[in-house]
């Protein structure tokens, strides 16, 4: 016991001369900003609601309309009533100022002078009618703006489809709509990155530095063996086991404190997580387990970028599989961090891991310690 | 001389199969199809498995017939853990905001608490509902009735207000001019200056092509419409088709709930597809150069006769071909997997993705060099190496995710793969904007790297920085070398601050700017007074000869970089801005007088010091420069 904390201690020391740990967390805060760059980015496009109002304040719509508008089977044939019409309607409504243009040439200097950014041609079609309504959309070519006006006019070109389907569908056979009221809805302030957050994001960071300690444990088991400093060490009275156990300390004991700080950092920055103290455990269970991969792989290969290799692989299928079966470590983290189990849930998801890690060490001991003592005593094998 | 180094490229080929036993190629090969099998069962809804608790009453009535329909439909989407409640307990539970579920369905109504995880399952239980009107919709073949709506999106070319009038639109309206088509004085607010008569003849053929392009689709029938590929559907099937299409072009048709706003995730998923076999080729060959060093195995190449950068490109080769094929294969299959169908294209394209890959395949690997000659332990290089992918990768995927969107999605050379995998044509132009840059970094990186390829470096365990510090002694043969060596530098200044836009993305907005001034400056400075330390170690004096040639060499490098950098992606008249007066003095001053700062710093306080007072001295320029956009 008292070799493998000697053991421990100076791996931990050489992790600390060489500033490793340092480019650990650099790493880890260049994923997470690569992450909010990603979310922020993308669900600003997914969700217009999520950019502020003054980002849109510039972007005017142009609807430039045929000889004829119909409406509600009443033709409007004064080009004064075009504003009246259900699409101006709707997309007045929206965050997009329309602006209605009689003919098309007036739309086009507009759009070429900057008035507006974007055409919608309406056509002539009656909305009880039988024909398919056919909008022609006109936007910037390579313009950031082209977007965001899209997505602002998905809305309300949404609303006049379901408008014009609530009179058609009628004709159609045995259908009937689920419509569904949700009712004491807060103001919609809610947090448009939710799903991302808690899915992805959370569980990222909370396991990035496992995956990082799997790989740590290779290089600092291969490492004795490539220069083979291991027989130095073995002829002293350390044992084969209590240097693997003092390396697979170091690399699984670094992990709860990058995991917790994680984790009290991100509730700092007001993201609501439940049952820290759960997930840390539970970080550190799975942290040991890759841990423990990543130390009988080296040993097996005794060579450092075949072992690495070995467990990006072993790590690619591991990750691949939580898309897979529900009950992933991914998953059990998210869950406990948005409090969706308790009690009884909680053990049930996290004991078997325990398990697995009992079971994963017992298998380790026994396949590569109490095999491979006996047979590194009989000479260096490469 | 390429007989040596083609001999070294065997011996490491060789060298290297023998590593790879048959035993770990076949656990290699097994691994790659289970991941294969695996990726095709993956389904994000797993990951995301019962976040959301939701409780339906259970009607035990005759009209129920919708009621089962309902926990059907939530059963579809793995988030939803569903939980049925008899009438009355359900009843009970609506009235009491701490029921513990997110959401309680009684008959049509759904009662959600105000707590953000409750918004946010109302926000995923519409979607879900959506996709069901949509799924049951298209199950009748009745299309005019149940999708009514369809939009035709069509792209407009407009010269923005923002932007510099280009040197092709000058052109072009001066051609109009000559042909007779004289307009009269100009009352074009937007383009005024000198020229605003030629602009405005320009501005009068565009609003026409405009307007003609609107009457083309307004007045014929879509079907006749020849320019789009994609028409109205006819009936049920086509309409099938329509949606299954392919994801990559530009959606140009749908109906409104169907349509996506042009992100391309695809770009970004093959961003993945090529950085992963780099990844690997990276890992190995800094294993190769590692194993060199371990125990003093490399002593015997470096006694060989051979010169070393012979025996750089020798250990280089191998596994810089291995790469190119892996991508050529990758390329090919992805182009086929995409429905290409003529040979000549499939390869035709292959090898410009290969021309477009080979730089990053080279930083790539020149990192991996530097790393691991730099490197002290195993793990201090896996760590590097890991941290250098990070940032590469990032700097590849970020842009690129706005292709077809923005041209500065041309940073990356990703954005040019996944246009030539859309079919689209790459510009030499743009080639050159997305590629120079990472041209000369890898290729500086392994020139440094060559440099310190002996034994004082090789085999010993000095600091990081002492081995950088040998990089530019071995470089700066004399003072003038300073000039040559930030000039070389300016690359990896501009890729940092690239990566740093990224990185500071996510700060709030005055603060991002003001931490991405201070962060570029920081790293203007470091690799602009790196040579001048260097030097003033080594004994050499004058400081302010060196500030001068240092300052003068970034000067020119950075005008460069902007003038092809600019001059390639907007085709506009930079010279105009680069050869005004009053920019082009401050901006040297400014950079000389900094690197002197550090220069004559050093004689009475450390590095360190020196460079974060330089850094202080430039921030609080730029942010004078900028100070109208930060305290706005």
């Amino acid at each position: 016991m008292h070799n493998t904390l000697l053991i421990a201690k100076k791996d931990l020391k050489g992790l600390f001369n060489e500033r490793t740990l340092v480019l650990t967390i650099l790493l880890q805060l260049a994923i997470a900003s690569f992450s909010s760059f990603l979310v922020v980015g993308l669900t600003s496009f997914y969700d217009p609601g999520a950019l502020a109002d003054e980002d849109l304040a510039g972007i005017n719509i142009g609807l430039a309309y045929r000889s004829e508008v119909t409406l509600n089977n009443s033709t409007i044939r004064d080009e004064k009533n075009v504003n009246e019409t259900l699409l101006y309607h709707l997309i007045d409504e929206s965050k997009l100022s329309p602006v209605s243009y009689p003919d098309y040439s007036g739309a086009g200097s507009g759009f070429y002078e900057g008035e507006i950014d974007g055409i919608v041609l309406v056509p002539n079609v009656a909305i009880n009618g039988s024909d398919l309504i056919e909008l022609h959309i006109y936007l910037p070519e390579t313009d950031f703006k082209s977007t965001i006006l899209m997505l602002q006019l998905k809305e309300p070109l949404e609303r006049l489809e379901r408008y014009v389907r609530e009179i058609r569908t009628k004709r159609l056979p045995n259908y009937t709509p689920i419509d569904l009221n949700i009712l004491n809805l807060p103001e919609r302030s809610s947090n448009h990155y939710f799903e991302f957050i808690y899915v992805a994001l959370i569980p990222l960071l909370v396991f990035t530095p496992a995956f990082i300690s799997g790989g740590l444990v290779i290089d600092l088991i291969t490492e004795e063996f490539e220069r083979k400093t291991i027989d130095l060490i073995l002829v002293t009275p350390t044992t084969f086991s209590e240097l693997i156990n003092g390396k697979i300390l170091v690399a699984t004991m670094i992990v709860p404190v990058q995991a917790f700080t994680w984790l009290l950092l991100l509730s700092l920055n007001g993201i609501d997580i439940q049952h820290i103290l759960v997930i840390t455990l539970f970080v550190t269970v799975v942290t040991f387990i890759l841990v423990l991969i990543g130390a009988a792989i080296s040993i097996k290969t005794k060579n450092r970028g075949m072992a690495q290799l070995f467990y990006s692989l072993f790590l690619i299928t591991l990750f691949l599989l939580c898309y897979v079966f529900p009950n992933s470590p991914m998953n059990v983290v998210t869950r406990l961090a948005i409090d969706s189990i308790s009690g009884t849930g909680i053990a049930l998801s996290v004991i078997p891991y325990l398990l697995i890690a009992s079971l994963v060490y017992a298998a380790f001991r026994y396949l590569t310690l109490t095999q491979y003592r006996s047979r590194y005593r009989s000479g260096y094998r490469r | 001389m390429m007989v040596g180094a083609l001999t070294i490229a065997k011996w490491e080929l060789m060298r290297s199969r023998l590593d790879l036993n048959r035993r770990s190629l076949a656990l290699i090969c097994g691994f790659v199809i289970l991941i294969a099998i695996i990726s095709s069962q993956a389904s994000h809804s797993a990951i995301s498995s019962d976040i959301y608790t939701v409780a339906l009453d259970r009607t035990d009535c005759t009209d129920c017939a919708d009621r089962i329909d309902l926990a059907e439909i939530l059963d579809c989407d793995d988030r939803f853990n569903v939980i049925l409640l008899d009438q009355g307990v359900a009843r009970s539970k609506a009235a009491d905001p701490d029921s513990g579920f997110d959401l309680l369905i009684l008959d049509d109504e759904v009662y959600a608490s105000d707590s953000e995880k409750s918004v946010a399952a109302a926000d995923a239980l519409e979607n879900l509902m959506k996709q069901y009107r949509e799924i049951t919709l298209s199950t009748y073949s009745d299309l005019n009735n149940s999708f009514p709506v369809w939009i035709t999106i069509h792209y407009l070319p407009r010269s923005e207000s923002f932007r510099m009038p280009t040197v092709r639109q000058r052109q072009d309206a001066g051609d109009e001019v000559n042909a007779g088509a004289g307009a009269p004085g100009s009352s074009d607010t937007m383009n005024a200056g000198a020229d605003g008569n030629l602009v405005y003849g320009a501005h009068e053929s565009e609003v026409e092509a405009i307007v003609r392009e609107l009457e083309r689709s307004g007045i014929e029938e879509p079907a006749e419409s020849s320019g789009d590929s994609q028409t109205l559907p006819a009936d049920m099937q086509e309409y099938r088709k329509l949606v299954k299409n392919n994801f990559f072009e530009k959606q140009a048709i749908a109906t409104p709930s169907n349509i996506e706003p042009p992100i391309p995730f695809t770009s970004v998923i093959f961003a993945f597809v090529f950085m992963f076999p780099m990844y690997f080729v990276a890992q190995f060959y800094s294993a190769s150069i590692m194993n060199e060093r371990t125990n003093r195995n490399g002593e015997f190449l470096l006694v060989s006769p051979l010169k070393k950068h012979e025996i750089v490109a020798g250990k280089t080769i191998p596994y810089l071909l291995i790469t190119l094929v892996l991508m050529l294969g990758l390329a090919a299959y992805l182009k086929i997997a995409l429905g290409e169908v003529s040979p000549h294209k499939v390869i035709e394209d292959s090898a410009t993705i290969l021309a477009i890959m080979f730089p990053v395949v080279m930083l790539f690997l020149s990192f991996s060099f530097i790393s691991s000659i730099l490197a002290r332990s195993f793990k201090e290089l896996t760590f590097v190496t890991v941290f250098f992918s990070t940032i590469v990768s990032g700097y590849l995927f970020f842009p690129a995710m706005f292709a077809h969107i923005h041209a500065i999605a041309l940073i990356s050379p990703m954005t040019l793969v996944v246009n030539i995998l859309s079919g689209d044509v790459v510009q030499l132009n743009e080639y050159l904007f997305s590629t120079v840059p990472f041209y000369c970094v890898s290729i500086t990186t392994f020139g440094f790297g060559t440099m310190i390829f002996r034994e004082e470096d090789l085999f010993t365990q000095k600091s990081i920085k002492n081995k950088i510090m040998d990089c530019m002694d071995l470089f700066l043969r004399g003072r003038s070398y300073i000039f040559l060596l930030t000039l070389i530098l300016i690359p990896f200044a501009y890729m940092a601050e690239l990566m740093l836009i990224v990185l500071l993305f996510n700060i709030p907005l005055p603060y991002s700017i003001i931490a991405m001034i201070g962060l570029a400056a920081l790293v203007e400075e470091a690799l602009k007074s790196i040579g001048v330390y260097a030097l003033l170690r080594r004994g050499f004096t004058s400081p302010i000869a060196m500030a001068l040639l240092a300052g003068a060499g970034f000067f020119v490098g950075e005008k460069l970089m902007m003038f092809f950098s600019v001059a390639a992606i907007a085709e506009s008249a930079f010279g105009a801005v680069i050869s005004m007066g009053s920019l082009l003095l401050y901006p040297l001053l400014l950079h000389v007088i900094c690197v002197a700062i550090v220069a004559i710093g050093l004689r009475y306080r450390g590095y360190a010091t020196c460079l974060l007072i330089a850094t202080a001295v430039h921030s609080a320029y730029n942010i004078f420069l900028l100070r109208g956009l930060i305290f706005a």
